[in-house]
C-alpha cells in the first residue's frame, strides 16, 4: 500500500478519499487552493498544500502544481477524485513520469475512452449495443447527409474529441445536416483542435442506465451492478438509486457482464463507469435497449449507491488495485442486496431559479438515525463552515440502504424532512418533491422530466 | 544546475505584526534564499523556485523592501506552497541600513556555489577605473586570489578568493551576480563559481 497519497481534489469527494486511505493505513495530503485553506473539513488530512489562487485555473487543474506539491510532500500516488485532473490523460502522464502512481486506468485507455468513437468501436467490439450512427468518422457533409437520411431525424452531429456541447448539432433534415456540418466541424477544430465528426440517431427521454466496473493488473475485470441515474436537472444528475427500476434480472446480469468483458477486453484498470442510455418507446429497432452512451474513467460522485448495495468500498478497491494488488473479490462474490438511493443536496435555491446560494452554515443536522434503513451522508461541511462561491455547490450527499425501494425511499424522506441546515438555501425541497411523486414511488420516470417539480 | 527559466515576483503580505512579508508565488522547492539582514528593494532577485524541473527567478515586487528580519530555511530546497511566507521585511530597515542598500543586484541566485560578500558596500570588478577586471566568467580562481574591491565608506578592500563554505580549492567563474559599481549587503552572492 501507499505510505502517503497525495488528494487532488477538494470538498466533499477529498473527505472521502481521505477516510479509505485511512483505512488502508495510508499518510494523505491534500492539495488546497488559498480559497480553501484552513476550511474546517482540511483537517481531515494529515497535511495540505497550497498550490494557488481560489480560481481552479490557478489551483485544482494546475498539472504541474500538483504533481510538484506530491513530489516535494514524498506522496507515492496520486488520487485525482472526479471533475478536475480525473479525466485528464496529461496529467495521468505526467505523475507516471514523475514516480507517482495515478490512482487510474492508464494514460492510453483514458485518452482512448475520451475520444467518443474510439470508444464506441472497442465497446461495439465488447458486444454493446450503440445508438444508430455512422460507421466511424464522416469524411463529407455528403456522407453526413446520407447516413441521416438511413438513420432519420432528428440527428445529432458530434466532434470526436467533443465535451460541453462544443461541435455538438441537432439536425432535423437534410438541408439543417448541410448547414450545420461545417460549422460543427470548425467549432470542434477550434475547441478541441480535432475536427474529426460522426453522427448519432438523436434520442429525447429514455433511461440513463450505468454499470460500475473496477480491473486490476492481472486482467480481472467485474461488475457491480448498475445505477440509475435518470432523475437529472439541465444534465446534472439530482437522485441515483441502484437497482434501476426498469431493470429485470435477467437484463441486468447479462449487461453487467457485457460490461465487465468490455473492461476487460480494453485492459481497463482501476474504477470507471459505462453509461447506457435505455431507448424509450417510439425509437423503432432500439426501443427498450441500453446502448452505450460513454466510458468515465473515474470514480463517480454516486458511487455510494454501489457501495451500498454490494458492500464493497470502490475507493477502497481502487487504492489496492493501483498498488499493484488483485481485486479482492471475483464476480461470484458480489451480490445486490436490498435497494439504496443518493440525494445529492446542492448549495441552490429551488425556490429562485436555482440562484448558487453559497455562505456560512450556521445550522447542518442531517439525522442518522430516522429509520427504517440505515443513512450514510457524505460531506465536509459542518456547523459555522463556508460554502464557497469558487466551486461546485454540491455540499452533501445522503444516502439510505433498505431492504425494499418502498422503504428507502420512507427512510430518505424521514431523514431528509428531519434535516436540519440553516444559513444558506439547499435543493431538499426538491428531494422532497421527487420522493413523494406517483412517477418516482412507481418508477416510471425518465431524463426528460423532474417528477413532482414543474418544469 | 537546472536552469533558471523566467521570473516570478513575490507576492506582498501584511504580517499581524504590522511587518511586511513576501510569499511565495507558487508551491515548490525554494533555494538560495538571502540571509537575515540582508536588505530587500524592488527588482532585487530573492532567491529561486524550482517546479518539477523548472527554476523561476523569486523577485522582489514594486513596492516592497526593508530588511530581512527572518532566517532562512533550515533546508537548501525547501518545500513551500502558493503563499508560505519566504520572507519577513522590517520596512524601517531601509533607513536604519544607512548606505548600505543592495539595491543593484539583479543577477539571479541559483542553486550553485557563491562566493558571498564579507561585508555590505559598492562592488568593484577593477583595481581601479579604466583598469581591467579582476576575474570574469570563465576565469579560474583559486585561494587567495582577488575577486573584486568592496567600497565601505570610501574605504576599498580586496576580496580574495577562499576556499571555504562548500567553495574547491580551484574554481571557475561561472558569472558576477552583482554588477560593477553596485551593491551588496553583507552575506550576499557576489558571483556564482563552478568547480574548475
Amino acid at each position: 500500500m501507499f505510505r502517503k497519497l497525495c488528494i487532488a481534489n477538494r470538498g466533499e469527494v477529498a473527505v472521502r478519499i481521505a477516510r479509505a486511505a485511512r483505512q488502508a493505513g495510508a499518510r494523505t495530503m491534500c492539495v488546497v487552493s488559498s480559497a480553501d485553506e484552513g476550511a474546517p473539513w482540511t483537517e481531515e488530512f494529515d497535511e495540505t498544500v497550497c498550490i494557488g489562487g481560489p480560481a481552479p485555473g490557478s489551483s485544482y487543474l494546475r498539472a504541474d502544481a500538483v504533481v510538484q506539491a506530491a513530489r516535494q510532500a514524498g506522496c507515492s500516488a496520486v488520487h485525482p477524485g472526479w471533475g478536475f485532473l480525473a479525466e485528464n490523460a496529461r496529467f495521468a502522464a505526467l505523475c507516471e513520469q514523475h514516480g507517482l502512481t495515478f490512482i487510474g486506468p492508464r494514460p492510453s485507455i483514458m485518452e482512448r475512452m475520451g475520444l467518443k468513437w474510439p470508444a464506441k468501436v472497442a465497446m461495439r467490439a465488447a458486444g454493446l449495443d450503440l445508438t444508430p450512427g455512422s460507421e466511424g468518422l464522416l469524411e463529407t457533409v455528403e456522407e453526413a447527409v446520407s447516413v441521416a437520411e438511413s438513420t432519420g431525424y432528428p440527428v445529432i452531429l458530434k466532434a470526436d474529441a467533443g465535451g460541453g456541447g462544443r461541435g455538438m448539432r441537432i439536425c432535423h433534415s437534410a438541408d439543417e445536416v448541410r448547414t450545420e456540418f461545417p460549422s460543427a466541424r470548425a467549432e470542434a477544430i477550434s475547441a478541441f483542435g480535432n475536427g474529426a465528426m460522426f453522427l448519432e440517431k438523436y434520442v429525447t427521454g429514455g433511461r440513463h442506465i450505468e454499470f460500475q466496473v473496477i480491473g486490476d493488473s492481472y486482467g480481472a475485470a467485474v461488475h457491480l451492478y448498475e445505477r440509475e441515474c435518470s432523475i437529472q436537472r439541465n444534465h446534472q444528475k439530482l437522485i441515483e438509486e441502484s437497482p434501476s427500476p426498469a431493470l429485470d434480472d435477467a437484463t441486468r446480469k447479462a449487461l453487467g457482464e457485457r460490461a465487465a468483458q468490455a473492461a476487460a477486453s480494453i485492459g481497463y484498470t482501476g474504477a470507471g463507469t459505462i453509461e447506457f442510455l435505455m431507448h424509450p418507446e417510439g425509437e423503432g429497432a432500439t426501443a427498450g435497449k441500453l446502448c452505450f452512451m460513454e466510458m468515465n474513467t473515474r470514480l463517480q460522485v454516486e458511487h455510494p449507491v454501489t457501495e451500498m448495495v454490494t458492500g464493497i468500498d470502490i475507493v477502497r478497491e481502487q487504492l489496492r488495485v493501483a498498488a499493484a494488488g488483485p481485486l479482492g473479490f471475483t464476480q461470484q462474490g458480489v451480490s445486490l442486496e436490498g435497494h439504496a438511493i443518493e440525494c445529492r443536496i446542492n448549495a441552490e435555491d429551488p425556490s429562485d431559479g436555482f440562484k448558487p446560494s453559497p455562505g456560512k452554515v450556521d445550522v447542518f443536522d442531517i439525522p442518522l438515525d430516522q429509520g427504517p434503513g440505515r443513512v450514510r451522508v457524505d460531506t465536509h461541511m459542518t456547523e459555522g463552515a463556508e460554502v464557497s462561491p469558487y466551486y461546485d455547490s454540491l455540499i452533501a450527499k445522503v444516502i439510505v440502504h433498505a431492504a425494499t425501494r418502498a422503504d428507502a425511499i420512507t427512510t430518505m424522506e424521514n431523514t431528509l424532512g428531519a434535516a436540519r441546515i440553516e444559513g444558506i438555501a439547499t435543493t431538499i425541497p426538491l428531494h422532497l418533491a421527487v420522493l413523494g411523486s406517483p412517477e418516482f414511488r412507481s418508477g416510471q420516470y425518465d431524463t426528460r422530466t423532474i417528477p413532482g417539480w414543474p418544469a | 544546475m537546472s536552469q533558471v527559466h523566467a521570473k516570478r515576483e513575490l507576492r506582498i503580505v501584511a504580517l499581524e505584526d504590522g511587518n511586511v512579508g513576501l510569499a511565495s508565488p507558487d508551491v515548490g522547492e525554494f533555494a538560495a534564499a538571502l540571509p537575515r539582514g540582508a536588505t530587500l528593494s524592488p527588482g532585487m532577485t530573492a532567491g529561486v523556485l524550482h517546479q518539477l524541473g523548472k527554476s523561476f527567478e523569486l523577485v522582489v515586487p514594486a513596492g516592497a523592501g526593508g530588511a530581512i528580519v527572518s532566517d532562512p530555511p533550515k533546508s537548501m530546497m525547501a518545500p513551500v506552497g502558493f503563499g508560505t511566507t519566504l520572507y519577513r521585511l522590517d520596512p524601517e530597515g531601509i533607513a536604519a541600513g544607512g548606505a548600505g542598500v543592495g539595491a543593484a543586484s539583479s543577477g539571479a541566485a541559483g542553486d550553485g556555489l557563491f562566493v558571498r560578500a564579507g561585508q555590505s558596500g559598492r562592488v568593484w570588478h577593477s583595481p581601479a577605473p579604466g583598469e581591467p577586471v579582476f576575474c570574469t566568467a570563465g576565469s579560474t580562481v583559486e585561494a587567495g586570489q582577488a575577486l573584486c574591491l568592496i567600497e565601505v565608506m570610501k574605504t576599498f578592500s580586496t576580496v580574495p578568493y577562499k576556499a571555504q563554505d562548500g567553495l574547491p580549492a580551484r574554481g571557475k567563474v561561472v558569472r558576477w551576480i552583482v554588477e560593477d559599481g553596485g551593491d551588496v549587503e553583507s552575506g550576499m552572492p557576489l558571483l556564482e563559481i563552478e568547480p574548475a
